[in-house]
């Protein structure tokens, strides 16, 4: 049987190959052209005048020896035979002797080659990846005839290097976007700490935890760990590591590692960090917080704030989030405070008359505009109410409501007559009017209710200038015409009255331009006017006041073509309703 | 919204009674009877569903039967959110996270989620209820301002869920997890998921349920498709002229022959409806919005004795004008099959019924 063959023309185990007697020095004395081997397709065959061998190395141990990677050949007893320089350097291995264990497990582990594929099937694997004295090495096995195999070894550390540089950009880049994209997205303090902590923890570190500046002695803080649970609280100033307490003032504001006992005794720390790192959050001249990064492993790899840049990269975001949030929320604080005096006030409940309102701002967002309405408790069982325009919109507007509302509040202790109320009104008005300012002039329907013996109810009704109230009868809806002139627009203005009596349910419906000249409908350009407004009422005596004025509300908004109008206010009074005798009757099946 | 457990015995024996209070809008004698049965040791949680939310089912199939009016419904429906109010009041603030609830815009159905708030602040949550139709910037500030752990929304109709989801992505935005409820995001809240919230509860007992499993993971993206966008502005800008037509079509009659509309106060009104419930479904590209909706409409004319003819009239009238929107036709065949079989409603129906219930 003849000896097989490699491609390279050499007889594996015949004796064709001659070694030298130093493999360490890796001079192969089988020469090309040399010994009695026929290599009728050696691809490297020199022609037959080829000049003689040189002395040393052959042409082919040359080549081999120069190339950038290792190529070595084993027997099936896994004796190395042949390997070049680049493989002997690379992989430690050398000629004539087993391959080192290291190595040998290295390529032999690769699942391709558990079993013994024999020498002729699949003449080539898929690379082998190892990593060997710190070098990242590519290995690709060639099956040999007579089962040997040869292996071709190409050193991909820096190659490898550059491309986890490149993916772990990637990583950096990709986290910074998610938490640009998250830590932009609330205007509420708590909610972007949770937000910088849920973040910190997915990337940075097995629990992250925020503290929030110093407010009278304590801080509130907000902890995530990697599995997303979520824990917040306050903690007092005194019961802080230094270390914080110095972050939080600005003092210290690089990361920083933190110690076990900095840590003992801290309400988010939760079992024994193996390590743990401090790093302030920058905000507006002041820090916005600080960030602490803890991890349990003990990998140094994996503490905290290894990643050095990207962990400062996050801090500046999560403090410029913290901080706008912070900003905001003191503005908000301060408006809402501000707002609540101008917000439309509870209803209160007097007996003998219900009272129902709605009240829709043209800026939704604000809750406050140029439409306003009150009611107060007068005397002997009687009250006061009031639904008024001022001219203009927004907050300008809603300022001078609130200054209108506060004016009638006062001067109603002074007098109980709608109409002398009005005029007392109008020259207030005036006279604290800014020369300098536009006009600022209101609409206004001012009105006092007294309960009558038989259930109804007696109303005093003053216009100044307002859109007439409709009154909900039991027979249909009338307008009640009043008459008066602009309040705080001249003076000596004239105002008028009438009064009108509810018989029980019935009900008197004030409203504001806003809801009549709703534009929309099935042409988009219609206002709803009075008349539609009518129709919607009939039949309302029915309903309890607030429903009323839900169904006014509920109307007009889905009147409107456009999600645009102006201020909407309705405010109610009614007679209560008759209680009949509880004569319904009873559904006839019981359902469950 | 209704209860699907076996109520309390104490609580059925006093229904009929606390129904007579409603029909006669007896607000006080309601409220005293509801905390009665409080104060004799009822579930709170027990009152709300079985006894107000019972109670409003009844109020809306009277309605839907003809029994009563429009604005007795309103009555009733007010003393039982006075109702839910009184029990509520008993409630202490609850101490664990804090949900905002609030119904969306155009939505003013607010007792189920009344009902919610409160079955919620049983279950030791903190809840702030906004009312019914709350502007999507209203609702933004407030989260803003106040950073609640989530932010629930109620849906009664689906006709609402064109604007119902930009005021979903509007509070995502701000960073809170949203929670749907109600029947307006289907049965089995299909529309809910297609539009992307962060989860969906059928009722009170499971929104209570998935609050406990907090934080919920990161919610689908929404799926309300670019290639509905064309039609559906388009059919946005078609409402006033679709509604014309029709009204032309029935010379002003109402399908019942009233001036007073079958849904509530006109014709324009009903007609409006319809092609709102139209437009809803071509936004979420599902026939099954509309056709539920009809389903619902042919209860209610079955059940005051009047025909679909009217209706059907409408659906090929609307047909007739809209030859360029292939997907609205297509809901607009369904529906005029269903109505001409007389079919069983389809998916959707139960949910319109509920929610007007």
């Amino acid at each position: 049987m003849p000896a097989r063959r490699d491609r390279h023309g050499r007889d594996p185990g015949g004796k064709g190959i001659i070694r030298s007697k130093d493999p360490d020095a890796g001079r192969m004395t089988t020469g090309i052209g040399g010994g009695s081997v026929d290599r009728p397709s050696a691809p490297v065959a020199p022609a037959p005048a080829a000049p003689a061998p040189p002395a040393g190395p052959s042409l082919a141990d040359r080549l081999l020896d120069g190339a950038d990677f290792g190529v070595l050949a084993i027997d099936e007893r896994g004796l190395v035979r042949r390997a070049n320089a680049a493989a002997r350097r690379l992989l430690g291995v050398r000629e004539a002797e087993l391959l080192p264990a290291p190595v040998a497990a290295a390529l032999v582990a690769g699942p391709e080659h558990g079993s013994d594929t024999g020498p002729d099937t699949g003449p080539d694997d898929g690379p082998v990846e190892l990593d060997l004295g710190g070098r990242a090495l590519r290995a690709r096995r060639q099956p040999l005839p007579g089962r040997w195999v040869a292996w071709h070894v190409e050193d991909v550390t820096e190659h490898r290097r550059r491309l986890d540089n490149l993916l772990a950009e990637r990583a950096r880049s990709r986290f910074l976007a998610a938490a640009s994209r998250r830590l932009g997205l609330s205007l509420h303090p708590g909610r972007t700490a949770r937000a910088v902590v849920e973040l910190a923890s997915s990337e940075l570190a097995d629990l992250a935890v925020v503290v929030l500046p110093v407010r009278g002695g304590v801080s509130e803080w907000y902890a995530c760990d990697a599995d997303r649970v979520a824990h917040s609280g306050r903690t007092d100033v005194a019961d802080m590591p230094a270390e914080l307490r110095d972050a939080l003032a600005g003092i210290a504001t690089g990361p920083r590692p933190l110690l076990a006992d900095d840590l003992a005794g801290q309400p988010w720390v939760a079992g024994a960090p193996a390590a743990a790192a401090l790093i302030s959050l920058p905000g507006n001249g002041v820090p916005a917080g600080a960030l602490v990064l803890l991890r349990h492993e003990t990998d140094s790899a994996a503490a905290p704030g290894v990643d050095k840049a990207l962990t400062e990269e996050f801090a500046q975001r999560s403090g410029l989030a913290l901080a706008a949030a912070s900003l905001y929320a003191g503005q908000a604080g301060t408006a809402a405070v501000l707002k609540r005096s101008l917000q439309q006030p509870e209803l209160p409940r007097v007996p003998g008359m219900a009272f129902g309102a709605a009240y829709r701002p043209a800026e939704e967002g604000l809750l406050i505009g140029g439409d306003f309405y009150d009611v107060h408790v007068g005397p002997e069982g009687s009250a006061m109410f009031v639904l008024g325009d001022v001219c203009g919109k927004g907050v300008h507007a809603a300022v001078s409501t609130g200054q209108l509302r506060q004016t009638v509040q006062a001067l109603r202790r002074l007098d109980q007559d709608p109409v002398s109320l009005l005029r007392l009104l109008n020259e207030t008005m005036l006279e604290a009017a800014d020369p300098e300012a536009d006009p600022g002039f209101a609409t206004v329907v001012l009105g006092t209710a007294t309960p009558l013996p038989d259930g109804g109810l007696e109303l005093e009704l003053a216009g100044g200038g307002h859109l007439p109230p409709l009154v909900v009868r039991r027979d249909g809806v009338e307008e009640v015409e009043i008459g008066g002139m602009l309040v705080g627009a001249v003076p000596s203005a004239r105002f008028a009255a009438r009064t009108v009596r509810l018989a029980p349910g019935e009900a008197c419906v004030l409203y504001t331009d806003g809801v009549s000249e709703a534009r929309g409908g099935v042409d988009g350009r219609e206002t709803l006017g009075e008349t539609r407004l009518a129709g919607l009422l009939a039949g309302a005596h029915v309903m309890p006041a607030p429903a009323i004025a839900e169904r006014v509300e509920q109307h007009t908004t889905r009147w409107l073509a456009s999600g645009a109008h102006d201020d909407i206010a309705v405010l109610v009074v009614q007679a209560p309703l008759p209680l009949p005798a509880p004569s319904d009757p009873a559904p006839a099946e019981e359902r469950p | 919204m209704s209860p699907r457990h076996a109520p309390d015995s104490r609580v059925v024996a006093r229904r009929a009674e606390f129904m007579a209070a409603l029909g006669r809008a007896d607000e006080d004698a309601a409220v005293a009877l509801a905390l009665g049965l409080v104060d004799a040791g009822v579930p709170a949680g027990e009152v709300l569903l079985g006894l107000v939310a019972g109670t409003q089912e009844e109020v809306g199939l009277r309605w839907q039967r003809g029994e009563w009016s429009v604005a007795q419904e309103h009555a009733a429906t007010a003393v039982n959110e006075r109702v839910v109010a009184a029990v509520g009041r008993r409630t202490p603030p609850g101490t664990r996270g804090h949900v905002v609830l609030a119904c969306l815009d155009g939505e003013w159905h607010a007792l189920p989620g009344r009902i919610v708030a409160e079955v919620l602040r049983l279950a030791g949550w903190y809840v702030t209820f906004l009312g019914a139709s709350v502007p999507a910037g209203e609702l933004v500030s407030y989260l803003h301002q106040e950073g609640p752990d989530v932010v629930a929304v109620s849906c009664a109709l689906p006709v609402h869920l064109p604007a119902a989801h930009r005021t979903i992505v509007a509070a995502q935005r701000t960073g809170t997890p949203v929670l749907a409820g109600g029947p307006g995001f289907g049965t089995d809240g299909r529309w809910a998921r297609r539009l992307g919230v962060d989860a969906w509860a059928p009722d009170a007992v499971e929104a209570v349920r998935l609050l406990d499993e907090l934080p919920w993971p990161e919610p689908e993206p929404d799926q309300v498709g670019d290639e509905a966008g064309p039609e559906y502005a388009g059919l946005r800008e078609r409402r006033g002229d679709l509604v014309a037509a029709a009204t032309r079509v029935l010379h002003g009659r109402t399908a019942l022959g009233t001036p007073t509309g079958v849904v509530d106060a006109g014709l324009e009104d009903d007609l409006t409806h319809a092609v709102d419930f139209l437009t809803a479904a071509v936004y979420l590209s599902d026939p099954d919005v509309f056709t539920g909706y009809l389903g619902w409409l042919a209860d209610l004319l079955g059940a005051r004795g009047a025909g679909t003819d009217a209706a059907r009239a409408v659906l090929a009238e609307f047909h007739a004008g809209l030859h360029d929107f292939p997907f609205a036709q297509q809901c607009l065949r369904r529906g005029a099959t269903q109505l001409e079989e007389g079919a069983a409603p389809g998916h959707g129906a139960a949910a319109v019924r509920e929610a007007t219930a």
